[in-house]
Order: C-alpha cells, then structure tokens, then sequence
C-alpha cells in the first residue's frame, strides 16, 4: 500500500489524501505552492517552503517535489535539497567519465567559436548569440515605467513580457518575490486577472479579510446576483454579510494608511479590490443599454445610484491624495450615505453630526444578529475618533483619550463587520497617550507584519 | 453523499462534571463537538450554549449552498459567542466562561470544518490518519510567529488557549473544507481523547475496528479512560459511505 500524503492550502483547504506520483504532479500543476502544508500519516504539518524541515520529516516528498516543478527554478535557481541517497559507486563512477567527455568537448566548441569570432573582425553572432543574456526588460524597468506614471507604456510592454514573468515568477520563490508586484500593478490596472497566477497568489497573504477573487468578472458576477439584495444594506435594513456588503462598509481610512508587502501600485490589495469593483459595477450598468434585444438586467435604480456613490467615494479616497469631492450631507435612511458622511467629517463633531441623521427602520434593530446599523454606525464613528487621534500623537488630547478609551476598553480591536484590524492604530495610542485600553498579545505584531501603516495620514 | 455518524461523550475518571457537549444530526450532514474551558465556572454552560445556538441557526437556516457555509459559520459564531459573553455579563458567577468547538457540516460532496481551540478535527482514509485542524494554542501562535514570545505572561504554559469562544468581542474561526470521497472517516473530539491517546494508537484502533463502526465511539473513550481519563472526553465520528 503506497503511503499517502495530505497537502494543506492556506489553512483552508485540502488536497488529498495521495500518494508521491500524484502529490508531484499536483505540484507540477502548481496546484499548491511553496507556503502551503504538507503531512504524512500521523506526522505534522510541514510548510513545502521550510526545506530543511521538509527533508527531515519527509525526505521521500522532499525528493519528489525536487526538479521538474514548476515552482522551482532549472537554471541557478534555488532547488529543494535533495534528501540523502544510498551512495551508488557505480553512477558515480560513469558520471565522473561523462563529466570529463562533456569537459573536453566545451573547451573545443570554445575554441572554434573563438577563432570563427577572430577571423571575422569581431563582426560574427552579433546576432542572437551577442545579446546580453540578462533580459532588457524586467521587474526594474516596469516599476521605473510605473513610478514614471507612464501607464500606458507599462501596459504596451508588460502585454509583450506578460507570458515570460508569469513563468519567471513561477520557478522559484525569489523570482516571484520580484515580479509579484509588477505582475500585481498589471492585473489591476486591468481586469483584476492574470493567466497563469492564481487569485490567491494576486491576492496574497496580507488581505485574508479580502475577497479571495477580486477580478472583474466575478465583481460583475457578485453585483448581479446581489442586486435583490442592495436596498438591505443601503437603507441599514440589514448588515448583510457577504463580500459586496462588506466592500461597500471599508474604510478608506484605513486603506490609504497601509502598503503592503509585493504591492506598489496600488498600495494595497483592498485598493485594488475597490477599483475592479467599480469598474464591474460601471459595466453591468452600461451593458443593460448596449444589449439590444437581449433580457434585460433588473437594478433597482435608487439603490444602484446609493451603491454607486458609495464606490466613487471609496476609488477616490482610497487613490487620490484628497478627496475630489467632498461628500453630501445623507438623507435620513441612507446608510452608505451616513458612513460615506461620517469618513469625510472634518471633526469628531462633525462625525457625531453625520452620524445622528441616520434612523434606522424599524427592522434595524441595534441589538439583531447582524449588529444593526445603527450600533455599527456608532462603532465607525468610534474608529474615526481614532483617526483624529492618530493626527495629535504627539500632543495627547484629553477628551479625544477619553473617548477612546470608553469606546475600546472591551476591547474591540477590529471592525465588527469589515473585520479590517486597527490594532497597529491602537497600539500606536497606547504607547503615546497611556491609554487604558487592553488589547490582544499578538495579533498587533502579525498585522504590523503584512502592512506597513502610515500612522500621520 | 452519504454520511453515518455515531458519537457519544464520556466523564471521564477525575472530573466531577462533564463540561463537554455534542450533537450531531446525520440526516442533515452536521456534528458538533465543543469542550467548556476547564477551571473555569460555566464551562459546561458555554458547551451547551455553543452547541445549541450552532444547532438552532442551523436548523432555522434555508438549505445553506456551499457558497453560503463560510458566512453562516461566521455569523452564528460571532452571534454565540455574544450569547456567551452576556450570560457571563448578567451572571457574576459564570462571567469569564468559554467553549472550544469543532463543527463538521457536510453539505454536496463537501466536509466543512469549523475550528475555534483545541478540539480536533481528523480524517482517516485507507488507513492513514491526519490532523486536520490547528490547536489555537500558545505553542502552535509562538512557532508560525503569529504570537512574539515577548508578548506572553510570564509562566504562560504551551497548552495555554489562544482563541475561544466567550472570551473576547472578537472571535476568529477557522473555516476548512475538503472534497468527500468514500471510504473516509472524519473523527471530531474534544482533548479528553488526544491528551490521553497517541495519535498512531487512535489511527490503529479506528483501523482496526472500521468495519464495526458503530462501536468506535465506546472504543476510543475506553482507550482514553485506560490511559488517564483525566478529561470529559468527547467523540464523534462521520464516515462516508458514498454517492
């Protein structure tokens, strides 16, 4: 009976149980990667990326995720470490003799390309052969193109080198390191997708609150199916939790102070999320008029408007310097409107204000499954507090404290529906104000981690 | 697919009070296993409270597509663990109460796992054994960096909970899923049966004794009270049968 083997993908999911011949091509597919968990019978979890480790408990995995992957680079590229083998005298033997032929007929191809090079005046494989073998354009020159904001330009020429990046980033774990935030910047200033990388791997490991797949087609596919559903959140009927709801409740805040790692344009992967969002909403929207004769899409139109000026806030607060424009005073059952209200308000009184406009209906009841609106609207103008505070770190304000620490002593370090972490914020109070708010070991550091913030914005 | 269950939960040989619950529905494809805090007052209050309020939400849910399973997880784990919060906040006596709790629902040709302690999840297939869930304990944060050592209390013990239900507003549940084949056996328990069992010993038995499936559960809590008994121990075992 061949021994079997599990793989774990990001805590998430499993593929598995099987055996090495069917773990290899799974690893060959590139259906899991580096990070990922591998475990045998009884054994632990072992990261595939922590290779020593991997050797120890299961050289026989570590031997055949070894070559051929496509994870793993085939020329000077970082390679498992092949697990020790029962030393063969006999292979040793011949590859020592094959080694000496291969030896001798490298030095005589040199010399005939020598004397071929001289004879010609130096004029001969000015061709292929005299190219640099570095290639002309790589992770450097788009991130140049980028911080040129030449889009346009970067676009032509990662369309042109899209194919070899994708293969480039998929051979070894420092090449993916390099050209993921390029490969990154292209998908989003695009459809979101990029052919050969996995949502997950666009996405990253610092968005897990994200959705996994952010890409166009599946925003336009998420607004669709949600439409129905629109008017519950934006009348704060009901904190409908999925991940269009939870988009539309962001806070742009939060999303302008915190660059990512393997992310440079945009920042983050929440920013890129926003715009294809946006742009998915903007195409349903257009589609229903350019499809004659087809069935036509079924949007509630109020809605869609509330839904709409709620992502133009978002884009432009979460890509521009400033806001472009300043957001309307909301009517008294727009809840989208009360947040968008809220985040633009100049002054923590300016925030209470936007916040008392809003009256919830009847069924948004502060104490229902879904926290109601009414309490979450409380809660944000809580986090907007903080970011008053954020801007006087270095002169404690009293009032401003108090607040705070009345709002946060149970601890609530992250937002009850987005689940965006303002611990890294909080801890940076807490160490200039003295504040007396209890906050969780740990999770702060591991948040700190994957982003970092920018604590003045 | 199809799905038999069979579970059962056991005192032990040293507690006086058995703070561990289950409930497992085989018709509908769910199993619930969680483990009052120990040392704690109200640990068996907030087994119950964790189990009951996954049933009800459950059993008051439309039929939950697998699209749906992770958010009605997450709601009914935030909407149990604010339950538990306020029955501690108006009774001083059990105030500070927690649960662990392990949830399989089986929904299509699916295994969904819900994970908050140090409750386990395992799968057994063509007789090898695996962990599928993570403990959410100091051990396991400090090795993946997730928890600085710096951070901890000073004498904070390896075993020491990290996530579970009822101790704080936020709670975190991990959500797994895995594609069903047959033959699989998923095992559910509470720390009762993996701190007194060998994980290769609970592999050999559920090996050993497939083929009566029925009497697994009495097996492992036999095995567990032989090696100490010194927890509840709690069992429940889903195994797949096919299309």
């Amino acid at each position: 009976m061949p021994k079997l083997y599990l793989v774990r993908r990001g805590l998430e999911t499993f593929i598995g149980p099987m055996p090495l011949t069917e773990l290899r091509e799974h690893w060959q597919k590139m259906a899991f990667g580096p990070q990922d968990e591998v475990a045998g019978h009884c054994g632990r979890w072992v990261a595939i990326e922590h290779t020593s480790q991997l050797v120890k408990t299961y050289p026989d995995v570590a031997r055949a995720l070894n070559g051929g992957s496509s994870w793993q680079g085939d020329s000077g590229t970082k390679r498992l470490p092949t697990a020790p083998e029962a030393p063969d005298a006999a292979r040793q033997g011949g590859r020592r003799t094959l080694g000496l032929a291969l030896l001798f007929l490298t030095i005589a191809v040199g010399a005939a390309v020598a004397a071929v090079y001289l004879a010609s005046g130096g004029t001969a494989f000015s061709g292929k052969l005299a190219q640099p073998r570095e290639p002309a354009f790589g992770a450097k020159e788009a991130e140049a193109l980028l911080a040129g904001e030449n889009a346009e330009a970067f676009l032509a020429a990662m369309a042109t080198h899209e194919a070899e990046f994708v293969a480039r980033a998929g051979r070894s774990r420092e090449e993916f390191a390099e050209l993921i935030p390029v490969l990154r910047a292209y998908a989003f200033l695009g459809s979101g997708e990029i052919d050969g990388i996995s949502p997950k791997l666009l996405r990253g490991t610092g968005a897990t609150t994200a959705p996994t797949d952010c890409s166009e087609k599946i925003w336009r596919k998420r607004w669709r199916e949600s439409a129905k559903q629109w008017k519950d959140l934006t009348s704060g009927r009901q904190l409908v939790r999925t991940h269009w709801a939870r988009l539309l409740l962001w806070d742009p805040h939060w999303i302008r102070r915190r660059e990512s790692r393997g992310w440079i344009n945009p920042l983050n992967y929440h920013a890129a999320c926003i715009n294809t969002a946006h742009r998915a909403l903007l195409q349903i929207r257009n589609e229903r008029s350019a499809l004659p004769g087809a069935e036509p899409l079924s949007l509630p139109e109020v809605e869609l408007e509330a839904v709409q000026r709620r992502l133009q806030w978002l884009v432009e607060m979460s890509f521009m310097s400033e806001p472009v424009v300043a957001p309307p005073a909301p009517a008294a059952e727009d809840f989208l409107g009360a947040l968008t209200c809220i985040e633009g308000a100049t002054s923590p009184a300016a925030a209470t204000e936007c916040r008392s406009r809003f009256r919830s209906t009847p069924a948004g009841d502060a104490r229902s499954l879904d926290g109601g609106a009414s309490a979450y609207l409380d809660e944000r103008v809580g986090w907007t507090l903080l970011r008053f505070a954020l801007r006087s770190l270095g002169a404690p304000n009293a009032e401003l404290s108090a607040n705070i620490t009345a709002r946060f002593s149970r601890l609530v370090a992250g937002d009850s529906q987005t689940r965006l972490d303002y611990l890294v914020e909080l801890r940076a109070l807490q160490a200039s104000w003295q504040l007396n708010v209890t906050l969780p070991q740990g999770e702060a550091e591991s948040g700190a981690d994957r982003h970092d913030v920018k604590l003045n914005r | 697919m199809l799905v038999t269950m069979v579970g059962a939960t056991d005192i032990g040989r040293k507690r006086k009070t058995n703070q561990d619950s289950i409930y497992f529905d085989e018709p509908q494809g769910l199993g619930i296993v969680a483990d009052g805090i120990g040392g704690r007052k109200g640990g068996e209050i907030a087994s119950s409270i964790a189990v009951n309020g996954l049933r009800k939400a459950f059993l008051n849910s439309d039929r939950i597509r697998h699209e749906e399973v992770n958010s009605f997880l997450v709601t009914a784990v935030d909407r149990i663990n604010q339950e538990i919060i306020d029955r501690g906040n108006d009774e001083t006596e059990i105030a500070g109460m927690g649960t662990t709790m392990n949830c399989v629902m089986f929904v299509g040709d699916k295994c969904h796992i819900a994970h908050i302690g140090d409750s386990r999840t395992y799968l057994w297939y063509d007789k090898h054994f695996f962990q599928l869930t993570l403990d959410h304990n100091v051990a396991n944060f400090v090795e993946r960096g997730w928890l600085p050592k710096a951070t901890l209390p000073e004498g904070a013990k390896d075993s020491a909970l990290v996530r579970a239900i009822g101790l704080t507003q936020r709670c975190e549940v991990d959500i797994q899923e895995m594609k069903l084949r047959k033959g699989q056996i998923f095992l559910t328990c509470s720390d009762g049966l993996t701190g007194m069992v060998e994980d290769r010993q609970i592999a050999k038995l559920i090996t050993d004794h497939a083929h009566e499936f029925e009497k697994l559960p009495k097996i492992l809590i036999d095995a567990a009270n032989r090696g100490g008994g010194k927890d509840n121990i709690t069992v429940l075992l889903s195994q797949v049968k096919g299309a």
